[in-house]
């Protein structure tokens, strides 16, 4: 048997982190064992992400590549990817994470790729199918993450002992994903007190950890705290975010009657707090405008492993819950001085209704109140087999989640909304139903040793449904199946100048799926009110404003789950310490999350008071004026599945030993990623135009693509020095973008057919474009919207230090990134393009005492 | 269709020009030597024509210095000392053309030109066009920025454009077309048009068209009267201190959706075409350009809309990145009864009407954004007061000497 071949530990852990370190015991046995061979860099510094031994390509991040990169949030550690490079903090938006993904490639529509990456903290994954947080303030849209996966920013990174992020194909014990699996472990056991003092160009953290031992035998707890302040713009402290958390964890292992017990348990808090106000001295009448968008979340999570002492086929069995719980609070207050006098539409229901105006000068409060609940269950087994070639594991369990928004929503008074125009009214969250997921899965994991080759091969199927769901849903009970295959060869090692040289070649393919959450499965109605009369008289006892309010629902039964099926192939090589690995992968996804249009026919009657005399009868009433009768197409948006995400690409880890004399690794990691983001269905257009005194009234169908085709390439080379006498470590980082490009997918312009408002299809013709009406239906484009928008190389020189005192009780670190930065200027269109860099800097404390 | 015209005497660069400092007599150090090399229309070599005083006049940027070259006659090379800097100029020529029934027309040439920079001796050729001032009807007020908001944080709208019978007979208004320009009179949207019937010179690239309902005879104007167009014909005085009562209106512009007031007493303006399908309202900033339209002969909304659409590509000044605006639709200059550029100061670059139609703008502000410019409207000069006391007003297509800034109310 090749010592090579054994199941590398990272791989062993792709269970709920505790459940890994205990059952690893037996691995690390065998590491040792083989240490001489496996690599040099065991027990030494690494300041950078590692890829993944295992069977699939993932990214490993412990805690010395996380205090070397000295981050604030988790946002910071996805510079350790391969594809991605260092970015200064941006707290005044929601940090998202799209993984192999181009960098610029983030339009509206496509945020399925970072819905689908699921985050699991301490083995229970952070459930956001319940928030419902909006505002219809257009300037604040990017701060919500509504339908939009985890907000990075909330997740404090020094309470974390490592992290993986698979970035191919996760085991099935991992579901409700499409895109990738970030996995985070945080510290356990007893510690030294820890405490953290960070400051950066926009930010303040502060950070305090320790781990206690307790009175009774194999009993830990931790505690830990954290606060930050940032302030979107320094120059500005009426922007800002601020997060506080708090967690105690507990960690009990006895051993009861040959049976290893094990149980966690942690009670976590978590708050951030964005504001958001304007100048007062900016204003004539000093009113300030706010915005504020407090959360606070607390969790209660508890894992019970029981495993019998000597080798059985049953090996272990599991339970995970989490209980999570979140008061969100969006306010948003506002001066409206309107520009002109608005009609209020305020009805909330449907049909003719009398409305009154708006006035010139309000005060606007808008509240929006969100209570998401979600808990998690989770019975996970493991069995153990071995034969002479064949050994391995079976994995089996059950998992239910269950996410509900008990909050009351939006919460306004209709006659002061923030904007005129208002096509939504006040929603309480609380009347949306639990979105509950029942899944199993099984899997096997197995060595199979032929000679001196090793096969590792990780097959399983996952099974998942959404339950309890209004039958008329598509998804109600409706089964989705994942099977994901990875397979690892390693072949026997040779010798080169006395030391072990090891290829080894792997390939997966899995599908995976992730179940709409709420604000897709239960969107916000939409209002619309049709002008049946308008009369402003001079007279205002005689004004009368009648509107037809339609309200439409945007519920789409027929939603589906998204699905994206990857494939990989890899290849790996280890020599002397060094690795080389490299991944080559496609991703496609076709029914990916998506507003898109759909036509709707409001028809509705037109009130002539042209010849009424209101000195008669007073203020007119439509019961007694003419009327015609119109219909008009409203093009409504909804979810649906018609976006496409393709994702193909390389990613490349190489990492040598670190050099003697020199005491120099080098690691270069890269990635070259192709996004391409489109419809995958034909999108109904209707042209915002007026002709002829009325809107349109015809609707386009068009199966152009709606989207473009994103690429980056890029290498970073780090060169971290280790100096264990001067307790000092020193990185370069040369970060080269080498280009990022976009490019518009080519569209005819032509639809394909139309509607009319009668609600009949037409095929579209030649003489339709010659017909004022319909040809609106043509849209043109610039010869030049479909070239390619290539920028070139952006080199970042990025400098790193952390020095250890007094016995390594006192850490001192500091980075500027961009100390050097090269932005060559470049041409296009026969303009010049400036790019303007500015190194961004912070340093901090470390103590351990 | 131009062409130089050598006619002119010996023409040897009689320069007359001298140079005039308006507010400093220092002599100026090393003056530039600029000989103005001039393009004529086609046919002023008429016997019929006699020729004014000719003047250029150049305002440097920097400075706001202004230097004036002159002849006596029509020079089709005049020199004139102009110090290092960047300048605008501007020229007229006044003539008396006489026609075959004997009577004598007042008529004038223009120049214009922009961002000339001076560092040396050059020549620098100018060209001249004919400037129609409009004899009927035109738009003597334009009140686009409105009255400040109840919170003196921004403009309301009560905004309206006045359209004035300048000559001496009874006009009608009706189907006449009021028309914004699609394109922003601003440097950040200075775009090199590429589409060529774009081209301002031969058409007028609109936004919106408003057009006033009726069958030609309708709507008269009677000598010395106008009409007023507004947008909401409500008293905005009992909304917010300080605004104008609108309700005495003449027509408004009605957006039949459920976000704009319709006053039953007040006729609403037909929308033949709007980039917008909510509310249109008038450039507040006070930059774009508006014009007075009279479609030929049985026009009607169909056939233009069939056949006047405006589309264009065009390069971003910023990014040099060549794109395509699709709601836009053309007006043919010879449609144009009057036209009026408006802009500010800071930002003005180039008006969005031809030369030949506006051969300046009319001035908001000195800054952009400017929040003193609530509460003013744009008023055409008063050029004389017959003897029965009508006014007749000022239309050289020069805005900027042709309107001053009032107080709305």
């Amino acid at each position: 048997m090749s010592p090579i071949g054994s199941i590398p530990r990272e791989e062993a852990t792709d269970s709920i982190a505790r459940v890994d370190s205990i059952l690893l015991a037996e691995f690390d046995k065998r590491e040792k064992a083989t240490e001489g061979i496996k690599g040099k860099e065991l027990g030494e510094v690494v300041v950078t992400a590692r890829e993944s031994r295992g069977v699939t390509s993932a990214s490993l991040i412990n805690r010395q590549a996380m205090a070397h990169i000295q981050p604030s949030s988790f946002t910071d550690l996805v510079e350790l990817l391969p594809g991605f490079v260092s970015k200064d903090p941006d707290m005044g938006k929601a940090n998202l994470i799209n993984l192999r993904q181009a960098p610029q490639a983030s339009p509206d529509g496509y945020d399925t790729s970072s819905l689908g990456t699921s985050f699991v903290v301490d083995g229970v994954p952070v459930n956001t199918s319940a928030e419902m947080q909006t505002t219809s303030d257009a300037n604040r849209i990017g701060r919500m993450t509504t339908g939009k996966g985890v907000d990075m920013r909330s997740i404090p990174t020094d309470d974390i002992e490592s992290v993986e992020i698979v970035r191919g194909i996760p085991s099935v014990e991992y579901g409700d994903l499409t895109s990738g699996l970030v996995k985070i472990k945080r510290k356990q056991g007893v510690r030294a007190l820890e405490a953290r003092f960070k400051a950066d160009m926009q930010s303040q953290l502060f950070f305090v950890g320790k781990g206690f031992k307790m009175p009774i035998e194999g009993w830990s707890m931790n505690l830990s705290a954290d606060y930050l302040d940032a302030k979107i713009d320094p120059r500005d402290n009426r922007e800002n975010f601020k997060r506080a958390s708090f967690s105690i964890r507990s960690n009990l292992n006895r051993d009861i009657r040959g049976l290893q017990l094990v149980w966690d348990a942690s009670i976590n808090y978590t708050g951030t707090f964005e504001r958001d106000k304007n100048d007062p001295d900016l204003t004539v009448n000093n009113t300030i405008d706010y915005y504020t968008s407090d959360i606070n979340s607390v969790s209660w999570n508890n894992t019970l492993l029981i495993r019998p002492q000597q080798n059985r086929f049953f090996n272990s069995a599991s339970l995970t819950t989490g209980v999570s719980y979140a008061y969100e609070h969006l306010r948003q207050q506002k001066t409206v001085a309107s520009s002109r006098l608005y009609p209020l539409p305020v009805s909330t229901t449907p049909g003719d209704n009398y409305v009154g105006y708006l006035p010139m000068l309000y005060l606007a409060d808008f509240d929006v109140y969100g209570k998401p609940f979600s808990a998690f269950v989770k019975l996970a087994s493991r069995f153990r087999y071995r034969s002479d070639r064949i050994s391995g594991w079976l994995k089996a369990g059950l998992e239910y989640t269950i996410a509900k928004n008990f909050g009351e929503g939006q919460v306004y008074d209709l006659s002061h909304p923030l904007t005129a125009g208002n096509t939504s009214r006040p929603r309480p969250f609380n009347d949306i139903p639990a979105i509950q997921q029942l899944s199993a899965y099984i899997e096997n994991e197995s060595e199979i040793n032929v000679g001196d080759h090793t096969l590792h091969l990780q097959a399983g199927l996952r099974e998942s449904q959404l339950v309890g769901l209004d039958g008329g849903y598509f998804l109600s009970w409706r089964p989705y199946f994942d099977p994901r295959v990875n397979l690892k060869w390693t072949l026997p090692y040779m010798t080169v100048a006395g030391e072990p040289m090891v290829f080894e070649v792997g390939a997966g393919t899995g599908l995976h799926t992730k179940m709409p959450v709420a604000a897709y499965l239960f969107p916000d109605l939409l209002f619309t009110d049709e002008v049946q009369l308008n009369y402003f008289h001079d007279k205002e006892e005689w004004r009368t404003m009648n509107v037809k309010t339609f309200i439409d629902d945007r519920v789409n039964r027929s939603i589906k789950a998204a699905r994206n099926l990857k494939w990989e192939v890899r290849g790996n090589i280890s020599y002397s310490g060094n690795n080389l690995s490299v991944t080559y992968f496609r991703e496609r996804m076709t029914d990916a999350f998506r507003m898109a249009t759909e036509v709707r026919y409001h028809t509705y009657n037109r009130y002539d008071a042209s010849g009424y005399d209101p000195s008669v009868g007073g203020a007119p009433s439509i019961d007694n004026l003419p009327y015609s009768t119109e219909t008009k197409i409203a093009m409504v948006s909804r979810p649906t599945n018609s976006s496409k995400v393709e994702k193909e690409g390389v990613e490349f880890t190489l990492s040598t030993r670190r050099f003697p004399g020199i005491r120099t690794r080098l690691t270069v990691n890269g990635a070259w990623f192709k996004t391409t983001l489109s419809n995958s269905d034909g999108l109904w257009y209707k042209p915002t135009i007026i002709v002829n005194g009325k809107e349109l009234h015809y609707a386009g169908f068009y199966d152009d693509p709606d989207g473009s085709v994103y690429q980056s390439f890029n290498t970073n080379f780090t060169f971290d020095t280790d100096i264990p006498r001067l307790r000092l470590n020193i990185s370069l980082s040369i970060q080269n973008m080498w280009y990022t490009s976009n490019r518009q997918l080519w569209r005819s312009g032509i639809p394909l057919e139309y509607v009319d408002a009668e609600g009949t299809i037409h095929k579209w013709t030649a003489e339709a474009a010659l017909d004022p009406y319909l040809s609106q239906l043509i849209r043109s484009y610039s010869q030049s919207a479909f070239d390619e928008n290539r920028i070139p190389l952006a080199t970042a020189f990025n400098l790193k230090a952390t020095k250890k005192l007094w016995d390594d009780r006192i850490g001192i670190a500091l980075y500027v990134n961009r100390l050097v930065s090269i932005t060559p200027d470049y041409e296009r269109y026969g303009t010049i393009q400036r790019r303007y860099t500015s190194p961004y800097f912070g340093m901090e404390i470390n103590l351990r005492l | 269709m131009m062409k130089k015209i050598s006619f002119i005497l010996a023409s040897i660069a009689v320069c007359a020009g001298f140079v005039s400092c308006s507010d400093n007599d220092e002599p100026e150090e090393q003056p530039n030597l600029i000989t103005l090399q001039s393009t004529f229309p086609e046919g002023m070599d008429h016997y019929s024509i006699h020729f004014q005083d000719m003047t250029v006049t150049f305002t440097e940027l920097n400075t706001r210095q202004t230097y004036t070259a002159t002849a006596e006659h029509l020079a089709a090379s005049l020199n004139i000392f102009l110090p290092t800097g960047t300048y605008d100029y501007s020229g007229i020529v006044n003539y008396t053309q006489t026609l075959e029934d004997g009577s004598d027309k007042e008529l004038a040439l223009r120049t214009v030109g922009s961002s000339v920079t001076i560092a040396g001796d050059r020549d620098l050729a100018i060209t001249w066009f004919k400037s129609t001032p409009s004899q009927g009807l035109l738009i003597s007020e334009i009140y686009a920025a409105g009255s400040h908001n109840a919170a003196h944080t921004g403009g309301i709208r009560d905004a309206f454009i006045r359209i004035y019978n300048n000559s001496d007979v009874t006009m009608y208004a009706d189907g006449l077309a009021i028309v914004e320009s699609d394109f922003v009179n601003s440097r950040a949207n200075d775009y090199d048009i590429l589409t060529p019937e774009n081209d301002r010179d031969v058409n007028f690239t609109v936004g919106v068209v408003w057009v006033i309902p009726g069958n030609g005879h309708d709507v008269a104007i009677e000598p010395g009267k106008s009409i007023t167009v507004t947008d909401q014909a409500i008293d905005w005085s009992a909304q917010v201190e300080g605004a104008l009562d609108m309700t005495g209106a003449d027509f408004e512009w009605y957006d039949d959706v459920a976000l704009d007031t319709d006053n039953p007493s007040v006729p609403n303006l037909d929308k033949w075409f709007s980039y917008s399908n909510t509310i249109w309202i008038m450039s507040n900033q006070c930059n774009r350009s508006y014009a007075l339209v009279r479609f030929p002969e049985g026009m009607t909304a169909d056939k233009y809309l069939a056949d006047y659409k405006g589309a264009y590509d065009y390069i971003h000044p910023a990014t040099g990145k060549q794109l395509r605006k699709e709601k836009a639709y053309l007006i043919p200059n010879e449609w144009i009864l009057d036209g009026v550029n408006l802009g500010n100061r800071e930002m003005y670059v180039r008006g969005a009407l031809a030369s030949s139609i506006d051969a300046s703008y009319a001035c908001i502000s000195e800054k952009n954004s400017d929040p003193q410019r609530f509460g003013k409207k744009f008023s055409r000069k008063v050029a004389m007061t017959t003897v029965d006391g009508r006014e007749i007003l000022q239309d050289t297509d020069d805005s900027a000497s042709d309107f001053i800034l009032k107080a709305a109310k």
